[in-house]
């Protein structure tokens, strides 16, 4: 047996050299962040940004030290950042957490550590985004409250003029403090926190908005396009000085520590969380590589809430991206696609659908899917790569 | 007017010539933006080539590529022997393929409900014959440890001089040596139980009938 016959192998092989190089060199020439980067649909707003980060780089023993960028240019700890009035501004970190602030919104990056940082929106609005890290500290400070985040993706405001505080969780778990928060709440993924504090706000067609200024935080309902139902977390979010639920250990970024509590009895969670907690535990699971249990928590949202599982979908979806698995990522990016169309990671989903359409060299797939991104969202993130691929 | 290779940032219309490797390095050291660019057009094809030796041509490489060439542009600054470049991304890609393979490996859960998850070759091979070869070898690889996987495809498929698997592995001849003569037994072992392989490697005694 000659091995040396083998060396044909190699010579086959290089016909295919080529097609790879042009795939990465559309890679590289494409915005670095675009898989991992999150904007959400924010319509409203006039509120306060900030920003974070840092996250330990352990692989190869040693810390390093995050930095950031604030639009194109290098980020300073306590240097004021203020977003233009006209557009959004990127606050974009080493370990890829990325805080979008809203037009108008002020803040400043406090402190960078190796392991997070912590960020102050003094006014307007901002859409994070932290990757999920075991050893991950980041805060961020809006107004009086203060939130702590280990990893995940909300949107966060303090309206100064009507002295409000907005919350709108999409992934993961949360854990905030400040006035009226007795002790913290973990607001999970799904749920809206928002409490005024200032004057009584303006009327409003929703109804929980008309809180009074001294009312204990208001949890919404989820965020659209998921619709209105039972806020089924929020009295298992009240923290308990004993012993910390399930949710509170994942809000609080001990992941394993929440598995293992439901570890015992986890298909009984399965069969009675609500679909926020079943999100966040599917999250818990996936942030600490047990991805078939949350892969079992996410088809439980889908099975047992399926108006509700909009998220879990795209997470399923992402799970199958970052495998990768193309064939699954397709389905599931196809999948979310279809059945929210308007939903709040549609942007998202069909620029990763996009990704895999030209990496698997599906080229009329990739074609069809970039003119669709262009025409809905042209000035979007893959809006360069969806152009890279038309004729 | 101004120098055309510099007036729009997406584009570098007037290739650079180096003279040397060393020259491209310290061009890039100096943040030059264009010999970046230099440096993938110039050893891209290299690195597929490696990671296509050692993980068989599959949708991923693009994106292996382009993680090697994001770990290349942050530790340049490291590469104590510029000329010695070429031999650096290597080992490089190496790394990243070992990686994969272990990340791969601690994805299998996706088979649950993802049973088609395979190596797919992209490039369009006429010869079935070749095209059943290519998958019965890889399919073999797959059942080797990753270092004596990643040694056999550098050594027999893509022809790398034994000093040159050393130094893309970053380890010892010698170790080299023992990883190489544990693979190929375990190669030709499992060869010998696939006819096709069989067929295609029988022409010599080279290596085990004797």
């Amino acid at each position: 047996m000659n091995l040396d016959e083998l060396a044909e192998v190699g010579r086959l092989q290089d016909a295919s050299l080529d097609g790879y190089v042009d795939a990465a060199r559309r890679r590289l020439d494409a915005p670095p962040p675009v898989r991992r980067r999150w904007r959400p649909l924010l319509a409203v707003a006039a509120i306060a940004g900030a920003a974070i980060a840092a996250f330990v780089l352990r692989s190869s023993g040693g810390a390093e030290p995050i930095t950031f960028e604030v639009g194109a240019r290098p980020g300073e700890p306590l240097e004021p950042i203020e977003a233009p009035h006209d557009a959004e501004l990127a606050v974009r970190f080493s370990d890829h957490t990325t805080v979008m602030l809203a037009a108008d919104t002020r803040g400043v990056v406090d402190e960078v550590t190796s392991r997070g940082a912590r960020l102050r929106v003094h006014r307007g609005r901002a859409s994070v985004s932290v990757p999920p890290r075991q050893n991950a500290e980041w805060t961020f400070s809006v107004g009086p409250f203060e939130v702590a985040v280990t990893g995940t993706r909300f949107d966060v405001g303090w309206d100064d003029a009507a002295k409000t505080f907005e919350l709108v969780m999409h992934d993961g778990a949360v854990r905030v403090t400040g006035p009226t928060l007795d002790g913290g709440r973990v607001v999970v993924a799904g749920e809206t926190l928002r409490i005024p504090l200032g004057a009584p706000p303006e009327p409003s067609v929703d109804a929980a908005v008309d809180a009074a200024p001294d009312a204990p935080p208001v949890v919404l309902a989820p965020p659209t396009p998921v619709p209105v139902h039972r806020v089924e977390s929020a009295d298992a979010a009240v923290p308990d000085a004993r012993v910390a639920t399930w949710q509170e250990l994942a809000a609080g970024g001990d992941f394993k520590g929440a598995l293992a509590q439901v570890h015992d009895h986890f298909d009984d969670v399965l069969a009675s969380a609500s679909a926020p907690e079943l999100t966040t535990l599917g999250d818990a699971a996936r942030y600490t590589g047990d991805l078939s249990r949350a892969q079992q928590a996410y088809l439980a949202v889908r099975r047992r809430f399926p108006a509700d599982a909009a998220t879990a979908t795209f997470a399923l979806a992402r799970m199958a991206f970052q495998a990768p698995d193309d064939a699954l990522a397709v389905r599931y990016l196809d999948l979310y696609l279809r059945e929210n169309p308007d939903g709040a990671f549609a942007r998202e989903a069909l620029g990763r659908l996009l990704e895999v359409e030209i990496r698997t060299r599906d080229d009329a797939g990739a074609r069809r899917t970039a003119a669709r991104y262009l025409e809905l969202y042209p000035a979007g993130p893959h809006a360069k790569l969806a152009r890279s691929v038309m004729p | 007017m101004g120098d055309p290779a510099y007036e729009d940032d997406s584009v570098v219309i007037r290739p650079l010539a180096f003279r040397s490797d060393e020259e491209l390095v310290q061009a890039i050291r100096d943040g030059d933006r264009a010999a970046k660019q230099r440096l993938f057009e110039k050893y891209a094809k290299h690195v597929a080539r490696v990671l296509v030796r050692c993980l068989g041509a599959r949708n991923e490489i693009s994106d292996l590529i382009h993680e090697v060439f994001v770990i290349v542009y942050r530790d340049l600054a490291r590469l104590r022997e510029p000329n010695a470049l070429k031999a650096w991304l290597a080992s490089i890609s190496v790394y990243v393929a070992r990686g994969f393979l272990r990340h791969k490996r601690r994805r299998r859960w996706l088979t649950f409900f993802a049973p088609e998850e395979l190596p797919e070759p992209p490039a369009p091979v006429s010869d079935d014959d070749a095209r059943a070869a290519i998958r019965a070898t890889y399919a073999i690889l797959d059942t080797l440890p990753d270092d004596e996987r990643i040694a056999f495809a550098l050594r027999f498929i893509d022809q790398m001089e034994l000093t040159e698997v050393a130094a893309a592995c970053k380890t010892s001849l010698a170790t080299i040596k023992r990883r190489l003569a544990r693979a190929q037994r375990a190669f030709v072992e499992a060869a010998r139980e696939d006819a096709q392989l069989e067929r295609w490697l029988a022409e010599s005694t080279r290596w085990g009938d004797r």
